[in-house]
């Protein structure tokens, strides 16, 4: 087995380095207006993070109506109240400081993560061909589990960190679309508005399936709201217009990145079995 | 679909064969294409066909500009100047466009807006026209000093198609009364640009290098279109414009020159109504890479955005008819004018008298149904189009509008916000000038004065700082250094080399000493008086003599032809009647410019792989030209596009074209070395 190594060895090389060139992050998202729109608009994005640069790509296709829909729409949402912070309320500006612990830089720091956990994976293994030791081997495993975490969570985590996505208990945006509590009006801009979202996972990653339908009250006049707001207009009733329905897959998941990464793990059980049976010989 | 239909109705044919012969025969002509027909033997039919590969040649030979010569000055004086350009262009493609008319055989029954009945002769004007054209360009430069580099690479192209087939009859009487028209038409009108920069700048140790790609394309197709129109009365614009040379008449004035205008103004002349089916598209993209977006706060490098829509529209109109019209008879394009005998037929050596002037190629009751009808198309498709793009492009004007800040004095009096602090007093209690003297000074904080203008200026001047409070401690920086490292560099000498060089090269290649007085072109159209119909077309250029000569157009009995060697090709009589039968073939781009016509090979040598990037390297013949290069694919001699039997090269993906993306990551040699590498492994070694 041992001179099978230098083999094992030179292939881990040549992962790592396929790693290292691969898409390291990946979301792709395809989102259809069902109804409401002509000849539904489709909506395709594909946000990629690799080493060097992140890419985002955006295509609309049948885009006049959903041009024509976001132009012509008006904001409904409620004035912003005007409170002072109080000295017991973080303002604003403490928070985003707060969600951005790397200054805008958190996925540089990753990237560089990524290139230490990959050089130590190989130096380590190399290591262990020269000086085998249940020491190295149990730096070598660690090693290899902590750059899962850095491939899985952080690189993915840090790149939302610099958008400025964070878990600190804000409504999203779709939050409070429920026609239950007839009260979703005052604060959101749909009315009736109804939503389904599932999670299916997979070998491509996670995916979320998300389809809602709902009356855009930014598209009615005034005087025409609180009657659809009232009740649900059906097909040949003025209000109906406004029905908008949305279909959306997103899924987030690891680039190739991954699958080279995976790749290593066999190499590098059958490299530290070697050494472990160097280590029983003597 | 047809074909299918077409069998089917074959087979049923069989059982009789006259009147299944009949009803097929039927059955095919209602399966031509509409509104694209040839007309009889005696139609008067001109137009013209122009090769755009030959336009370089015909800029020379007018303007006697080597464009290539001028590509070469350009490359010499930059060698001359130490640094590199290479630039290329490259357009080819036809266009054609034919007027046919005649008279039709068979009488037609017109029930007159009144209710009458009448019967009317046909006149039916055909016009097609064919245009497809692909053109590439592309620059490159590189300039280096000893720290300091600029490379620019660009490439731009372009695709245009305009395809329309109109066929107009006019219902006239024996006195050509105009009493109304049908119209039936298709078309299509697409264009395509794209264009993409590649830039890079070292400088002051710093790099920038953005890659820009932008494109968009416009289309509208028009499957069909028919119109009918008939005059609330009968019209007499044919007469009108028929009018002698210098016969007054209504409607005609002389002018200082002595030709006579015959217009003819007919608003609401009757009803036009019709429909149409139409299909309009647009797709636009931008493409940013390597922008130093983070310096503006944003957290991408590399962004791609894409917009497109294909909008069918379909529908009936019914809209008031216009016709206007006019004509200009006996204007000065000596020698030709008053009437001229005209060589109409060069297979038959017939002559014909015409009257020259200006008038309206085509009758002015197509022009108007064609305009009419277009229009209502054009406009079902597009407005919802253009009220996208209007509302959007008004939505960006006002986010990007500059806000007019403003400052307001301790008095409440309002003063523009960059008043303030500038060294003046603007506001009447002087409450405007708070931080700085009023006589243009700054007073630092340690009491030190130093001039107002200096305060963030991005250096601190005050020994303590406290004129810069940090806000001009700007991203642009950098940009600056390199700017001035580019400046400090040879940079300036090297362009000024160049001009000098460039100017004395292009001594024998000045633009401002042409040929041929291009400012003198003198158009003219034959008008036959007897049908009142235009017989065809000249354009009149002046020689160096002054003298004018046909540099377009019919054989002119003592007018001379032009001694240029042009590629442009008047038509007339059975030459024009072949060429156009062979056009009404040509209905897609990739038959009215091929590829393989469009030699891009040098463009390809010159910007590289980033020209075309997926290129199939196929070579099919081995003759060391890839296929996609190679304008004899099969070697014996013809040209593909006149080759009917060209060898077909492996069917490929066509560059730019990228095949499934979904396989393994990774590159695929480091696939099959990884594959060798665990084969190895796991091989068993003779040893074991």
């Amino acid at each position: 087995m041992s001179s099978n190594r230098p083999v094992a060895i030179a292939l881990v090389g040549l992962f790592l380095v396929a790693a290292w060139y691969s898409t390291w992050f990946e979301i792709t998202a395809t989102g259809t207006y069902s109804e409401g729109l002509e000849r539904e608009p489709t909506i395709r994005t594909e946000y990629i993070i690799d080493n060097s640069q992140e890419t985002f790509e955006l295509s609309i296709e049948n885009s006049t109506p959903l041009l024509l829909y976001w132009l012509q729409r008006e904001d409904v949402s409620p004035e912003p109240t005007n409170q002072e912070p109080t000295d017991s309320e973080p303002t604003s500006q403490t928070n985003s400081e707060g969600s951005d612990p790397c200054s805008g830089s958190c996925l540089g720091q990753a990237r560089g993560w990524v290139g230490v956990v990959l050089v130590a994976l190989f130096a380590s293994l190399c290591l262990s061909t020269r000086r085998p030791s249940r020491l190295v081997t149990a730096a070598v495993a660690a090693i290899w589990l902590i750059g899962s975490v850095v491939i899985l969570a952080v690189v993915p985590l840090s790149a939302a960190a610099d958008f400025g996505i964070s878990d600190d208990g804000e409504e999203s945006s779709t939050g409070g679309f429920d026609t239950n509590t007839q009260e979703t009006v005052e604060v959101d801009q749909f009315a009736h508005f109804e939503a389904e979202s599932s999670l299916e996972i997979s070998f491509d990653g996670i995916s979320f399936y998300y389809q809602s339908l709902g009356f855009d009250l930014g598209l009615l006049s005034e005087d025409d709201r609180q009657q659809v707001i009232n009740s649900a207009p059906s097909e040949d009733e003025p209000g109906y217009e406004s029905l908008i329905g949305f279909d959306g897959k997103m899924t987030i998941g690891p680039g190739g990145i991954l699958t080279w990464w995976l790749l290593t793990a066999p190499l590098a059980a059958m490299i530290l079995l070697g050494s472990r049976e160097f280590l029983e010989e003597e | 679909m047809e074909k299918t239909d077409t069998n089917s109705l074959s087979a049923g044919c069989m059982s009789n064969r006259i009147l299944s012969t009949t009803i097929c025969l039927l059955i095919l002509t209602s399966l031509a294409p509409t509104a694209a027909a040839v007309g009889p033997s005696d139609s008067v039919i001109w137009g013209t066909s122009y090769d755009w590969a030959n336009l370089e040649g015909d800029i020379e030979e007018l303007s006697g500009i080597d464009t290539n010569a001028v590509n070469e000055d350009l490359e010499e004086a930059a060698d001359f100047a130490g640094f590199i350009i290479e630039s290329d262009q490259v357009i080819s493609g036809m266009t054609q466009f034919f007027i046919e008319t005649y008279d039709g055989d068979l009488a037609v029954e017109i029930t007159d807006p009144n209710g009458a009945t009448r019967e009317l002769n046909e006149r039916v004007t055909e016009l097609t026209v064919r245009h497809g054209r692909l053109g590439n360009i592309g620059f490159t430069t590189a300039w280096t000093d000893e720290d300091e580099s600029i490379d620019f690479w660009m490439s731009g192209s372009t695709e245009e198609i305009f395809v329309i087939d109109a066929v107009y009859t006019e219902y006239v009487d024996d006195d050509l009364m105009v009493y109304g028209g049908h119209l039936e038409m298709s078309g299509e009108f697409a264009l395509e640009n794209e264009l993409q920069f590649n830039l890079q700048i070292i400088a002051a140790d710093e790099v920038l290098a953005p890659e820009l790609g932008m494109g968009f394309s416009v289309s509208f197709e028009i499957p069909s279109i028919e119109s009918e129109w008939l005059a609330s009365e009968p019209l007499d614009y044919l007469h009108h414009l028929s009018a002698p040379p210098a016969e007054e008449n209504n409607g005609s004035e002389e002018d200082e020159e002595g030709a006579v205008g015959a217009e003819y103004d007919g608003e609401g002349v009757g009803l036009i109504e019709g429909e149409f089916s139409t299909l309009t598209g647009y797709s636009a993209f931008l493409s940013i890479d390597g922008v130093p977006s983070e310096d503006f706060g944003i957290d991408l490098d590399a962004f791609n955005v894409q917009l497109s829509d294909s909008i069918p529209g379909q529908g009936t109109f019914s809209e008031n008819m216009t016709v206007f019209s006019g004509a200009m008879w006996g204007h000065e394009c000596d020698p030709v004018g008053g009437v001229e005998e005209l060589d109409i037929d060069p297979s038959t050596n017939d002559t014909i008298s015409a009257q020259c002037g200006l008038a309206p190629p085509i009758s002015m009751g197509m022009a108007s149904m064609m305009g009419i009808s277009m229009l209502m198309a054009f406009d079902s498709g597009v407005n919802e189009l253009f009220t996208a793009i209007e509302e959007q492009v008004g939505a960006w004007l006002e986010e990007i509008a500059p806000e007019e800040e403003s400052f307001i004095c301790d008095n409440g009096e309002e003063i523009p916000a960059e008043w303030e602090n500038d060294g003046e007093i603007d506001c009447e209690d002087g409450s405007d000038e708070n931080e700085t003297g009023g006589d243009g000074t700054y007073t630092c904080d340690n009491g030190q004065v130093i001039p107002a203008s200096w305060v963030n200026d991005g250096e601190e001047d005050c020994e303590d700082g406290s004129d810069e409070d940090g806000s001009s401690e700007d991203v642009f920086q950098k940009y600056i250094d390199m700017y001035e490292a580019l400046n400090n560099s040879n940079l300036r000498k090297t362009m000024e080399a160049f001009g000098e060089k460039l100017e004395q090269l292009m001594e024998d290649n000045d633009p401002s000493d042409p040929i041929a007085t291009l400012d003198d072109l003198c158009p003219i159209m034959f008008w036959d008086t007897s049908n009142s119909r235009v017989l065809g077309m000249a354009l009149m250029a002046t020689d160096e003599g002054d003298d004018y000569e046909v540099l377009l157009g019919p054989d002119i009995l003592g007018v001379k032809d032009h001694s240029y060697e042009l590629s442009v090709v008047y038509l007339t009589g059975n030459d024009a009647r072949n060429a156009k039968l062979d056009a009404l073939g040509l209905s897609e781009l990739k038959d009215l410019a091929p590829e393989s016509r469009h030699d891009v090979e040098e463009l390809y040598d010159m910007l590289g792989e980033d020209f075309l990037p997926d290129l199939d390297q196929t070579d099919t013949d081995e003759d060391g030209v890839i296929d996609y290069f190679d304008q004899d694919d099969d070697g014996d001699g013809i040209f593909d596009w006149e080759d009917s039997e060209p060898l077909v090269p492996n069917q490929q993906s066509p560059p730019g074209e990228e095949e499934g993306t979904d396989a393994i990551p990774g590159p695929s040699v480091l696939a099959v070395v990884s594959m060798l590498g665990a084969a190895a492994l796991l091989m068993p070694r003779r040893e074991d």
